[in-house]
């Protein structure tokens, strides 16, 4: 399970840099790194993923002293749910960024934006 | 003392607070911005001093009330604290220089700007990688709302291109850390860097990955594009702040990742930085927009920081001075000149001449430029006079000459950008009248000084900024305002007096050259006497030449003379560059000079085998296959000043161009600089050869036989072009020939200055003033009488008259002819 999770992150890593290389479509470029990032949050998952344990949350059904012989590692959940929050935050500036460029050129195909050297 | 996690938390508390007042209130908020910023860095000088003068250790601060690796924490050292501090003060002045724009923009620019500073704050306090990793995104997000200040349109796709760049390394990143994570299991940089080995074998890839993105985030060339278009279109305070703050703060963060990556990633690092500081240093000589200029420059500088990140193993206790000296240079000159670019309506480099009726303003920009490129007293002259012989002592040539070869390339755009303000036609546009703006770049000039006394105390060697020729020489920089007559008197006076109290500790050499440069020059600068009006920048740059020769000749160790060659230099450059067309001439001379200045030090560098307090002495005691390389260094290094044929180019020009009491100074004494130099190498070193040939008969033969062309064929119908090609071949050449044929005929054995006679150095050094050479030498072992006026010669080889002969061929036929006599 965890390498399927592995693989296709990867694949949707190398599907969304693909995506964001070869379109001239800001917004379609965007979407791309979007898809680049929930692969990359997938691969964060897989390797922090422990076969037969549970979630990392302390209750009654895992006392705190069984916690580490039960439970998968939180790092890498917390790493995935930090890189989510900023995926967003860099996802509405890039499509703040795709409104503004649209606005000064009446167009979202990104050769049109290139007064400076690409 | 108050914690240093307010650095984080007060700038976080300032951009929230700035979030609860209303848009109309853009007098409070700014201020709210300015005071938040004034503490922080309040509070990094305080640690900074703490830090610095032992008052407290390095601090580590837990985040979570828990000691990693199961919480995140920061530290701060006096690295630390010395960059954070540099952040907020770029961050503070900034905000003080985007006033205007700040109030237009409103409160939420304001807080953009202080979760900037905070997040550059962050990557360098930081422990932890995937914290560094947080950091790196909230500057990747504020610069992406700060690249929108400028007013520049161009700025929307730089920015977006920016976003882009970021999404990529933010994937190689992330992907890198979480098997880094794998490998050693934990996120700890500290722990991480005890359990190297896991992650440097099996999770190779995975280091590989976070290096990569964190030098993508360096914007090392070639990739770098999308840095160089933010540079030249966002607003000139945030490229300040992006070229000083985020550069120092990413180059920290490559240091860091270094001491978990050990030597096979130093010389990963030291590769990618060579090729970067070389590679954009020579693009930006084709650049002709003042800040991609600048943005090149600095993509170069930050290369070199990393090249010394990269020699951190050798550099060991020297390494926080090196790269402290370089990075801090690079910030303060950096951020002043993009500061300064604001002050300045067109972006072409010419339009720079607008600052010529600013003199304070061009001094800055001279401050700037020579803080850059590492000129004496700066620190980056210190820091890379440690790493060059370092490298020298390391046998690492093949970077030790790439790195002269980058800094010849830097001073050279750098200086004709300078050339450009000075000469060029001044445009329409006015410069801004802002107070701010010029309130920040003198904030910046201050800082350059005070970072030039600060790197001469913390120098083994003697704080140059105290040498008391060169303060004599500043000290015309406040009494510019006085008559030119007055500040000449004042110069003749100073130059008489350091002559009438140096002499008696003089030798025989230090004897003639000292009344050639001192009285000769008080003797010069009479005729300045007719020079009506205040002379602005005459006398700081002619007693800037006066003091960097009269160090010469004194100098006991390589670094003085060095420090003194480079000072006289750049006085003389900014002298000729006065002239009437002397812009090309000016810079030719410039790069030629510090050519030669650099194989001057490539070759004490060698010869001191990696000792940076090596004393000239000692060159006597070199022996073996390096003499050979050594001696060829100097001398190539000595004929460039001298003006040996094949290095003259500079000259005709120079004289044609220059002022009328200049071109006396520069014929009559500067070039006497090379000679002096020639002289004490030779005495030092002897007879030396390379591959089979004796190069003091290559020196020898340089002079004479290419005479003709000097004084044939003058590139202009003026007199003085006239006179420069009949000094250069006649004289001047003439004089090379008979002082080095004559010291070449010297006895095999090195000698000592008390035992020349001194009418053989008078007659050698006044051979090119008119006086015949004339004299005997006194050997050791015997005395060796010299059989006429015409010969100087241990077996009485005629070899002045050899050179008197060559000289009338040459005006006919240019020869060869052979050299008997030799």
């Amino acid at each position: 399970m965890a390498l399927i999770a592995m693989i296709t992150g990867f694949l949707l890593i190398l599907i969304g840099l693909y995506g964001a290389l070869s379109n001239r479509n800001i917004l379609r470029m965007i979407v791309a790194f979007s898809v680049a990032n929930t692969g990359v949050n997938m691969v964060l998952v897989a390797v922090g993923y422990m076969k037969g344990r549970t979630a990392p949350i302390l209750d009654e059904a895992v006392p705190a002293a069984e916690a580490a012989s039960r439970i998968i590692d939180p790092v890498p959940q917390a790493l995935v749910l930090t890189a989510i929050v900023i995926g967003v935050g860099v996802t509405a500036l890039m499509l703040a960024y795709a409104y503004k460029l649209y606005e000064k050129k009446g167009s979202l195909d990104i050769s049109e934006h290139t007064e400076l050297k690409w | 003392m108050v914690s240093p996690i307010y650095l984080i938390a007060g700038a976080l508390g300032g951009a929230f607070f700035l979030g609860m007042l209303r848009d109309q209130w853009r007098t409070a908020s700014y201020l709210v911005t300015l005071a938040v910023l004034a503490l922080t860095s309040w509070l990094a000088a305080d640690w900074a001093w703490a830090l610095a003068t032992g008052a407290t250790g390095a601090v580590e601060i837990t985040t979570a009330g828990t000691p990693p690796p199961f919480a995140v924490n920061l530290r701060l050292g006096i690295a630390e604290a010395a960059l954070v501090l540099l952040i907020n003060l770029t961050g503070l002045l900034s905000a003080l220089y985007l006033r205007d724009t700040m109030f237009r923009q409103g409160r939420r620019a304001m807080a953009v700007l202080l979760i900037f500073i905070m997040a550059l704050c962050g990557i360098v306090m930081t422990r932890d990688l995937f914290n560094l990793f947080v950091f790196f995104e909230l500057v990747v997000i504020s610069t992406g709302g700060l690249v929108l200040l400028s007013r520049d349109g161009r700025s929307l796709a730089a920015g977006f291109k920016f976003l882009i760049a970021s999404q990529v390394v933010s994937i190689l990143m992330l992907v890198g850390i979480i098997f880094a994570y794998h490998a050693t299991g934990s996120l700890n940089l500290d722990s991480m860097a005890a359990n190297a080995a896991p992650l440097l074998k099996g999770g190779a890839l995975a280091f590989f990955l976070i290096f990569i993105a964190v030098i993508a985030e360096l914007k090392v060339f070639p990739a770098n594009g999308w840095a160089l278009d933010i540079y030249e279109s966002a607003h000139p305070a945030f490229s300040a702040l992006v070229s000083a703050g985020t550069g120092s703060a990413t180059l920290f963060a490559v240091d860091k990742l270094l001491m978990i990556g050990g030597a096979p990633w130093m010389t990963v690092a030291s590769a990618i930085g060579i090729v970067s500081f070389v590679g954009a240093n020579l693009f930006a000589l084709a650049q002709r927009n003042d800040r991609r200029l600048l943005g090149y420059s600095s993509v170069a500088q930050i290369g070199l920081v990393l090249l010394v990140a990269g020699q951190k193993d050798i550099l060991g206790e020297q390494y926080l001075f090196v790269a402290g000296g370089v990075l801090l240079a690079h910030a303060v000159g950096k951020a002043g000149l993009y500061w300064l670019s604001g002050l300045v309506t067109g972006r072409d480099l010419p339009a720079w001449a607008a600052l010529r009726g600013q003199p304070l303003m061009l001094f800055a920009f001279a401050s700037f430029i020579a803080v850059l490129i590492g000129l004496p007293p700066f620190p980056g002259f210190y820091a890379k006079w440690e790493l060059v012989h370092t490298l020298a002592g390391e046998g690492r040539l093949l970077l030790l000459g790439l790195l002269l070869f980058g800094a010849l390339l830097e001073a050279g755009y750098l200086f004709r950008w300078f050339g450009y303000a000075i000469k060029r036609e001044q445009p329409p546009e006015p410069v801004a009248p802002s107070f701010y703006k010029r309130l920040v770049i003198g904030a910046a000039v201050v800082a350059a000084w005070a970072l030039a006394w600060l790197w001469g105390e913390l120098s083994p060697h003697d704080n140059l900024l105290l040498a008391t020729p060169l303060l004599f020489a500043l000290l015309f920089l406040p009494l510019e305002w006085l008559p030119a007559k007055l500040k000449n008197a004042l110069a003749i006076g100073g130059l008489v007096a350091w002559f009438w109290l140096s002499y008696q500790a003089y030798d025989p050499l230090q004897l003639i050259f000292g009344a050639i440069i001192l009285i000769g020059g008080a003797l010069v600068l009479l005729a300045s006497f007719q020079e009506k009006g205040r002379r602005l920048g005459f006398y700081p740059s002619a007693m800037l030449m006066y003091a960097g020769l009269a160090m010469l000749i004194v100098a006991e160790d390589a670094f003085t003379f060095f420090a003194a060659w480079e000072s006289l230099t750049i006085g003389s450059y900014f002298l000729i560059l006065r002239g009437r067309e002397s812009e090309p001439h000016a810079l030719s001379y410039l790069v030629f000079s510090l050519g030669g200045a650099f194989l001057i030090f490539a070759g004490f560098a060698l010869a001191s085998g990696g000792n940076p307090d090596f004393m000239l002495d000692a060159l006597q005691q070199l022996t073996g296959p390096l003499v050979g390389c050594v001696f060829l260094l100097l001398a190539i290094g000595f004929m460039t000043k001298r003006a040996a044929i094949g290095l003259h180019i500079w000259l005709p020009g120079a004289h044609a161009e220059a002022e009328t009491d200049v071109s006396p100074m520069v014929s009559g004494i500067l070039l006497k600089a090379g000679l002096f130099g020639l002289f004490l190498m030779l005495m030092q070193l002897g007879r030396q050869s390379l591959w089979g040939g004796d190069l003091t008969h290559v020196l020898a033969w340089i002079g004479a036989p290419l005479a003709a062309p000097g004084a044939s064929r003058p590139r202009t119908g003026r007199r003085e072009a006239l006179l420069a090609g009949r000094e250069g071949s006649w004289v001047g050449w003439r004089s090379d020939v008979v002082a080095l044929g004559g010291l070449a005929h010297l006895p095999e054995q090195r000698r000592q200055p008390e035992e020349l006679d001194r009418h053989v150095l008078a007659g050698g050094v006044l051979g090119s003033d008119g006086c015949e050479p004339r004299g005997e030498v006194v050997a050791p072992a015997g005395h060796v009488e010299l059989p006429g006026p015409h010969t100087v010669g241990r077996e009485g080889a005629p070899v002045a008259v050899v050179a008197e002969g060559l000289e009338r061929r040459a005006r006919v036929a240019p020869p060869p002819v052979p050299l008997q006599g030799l």
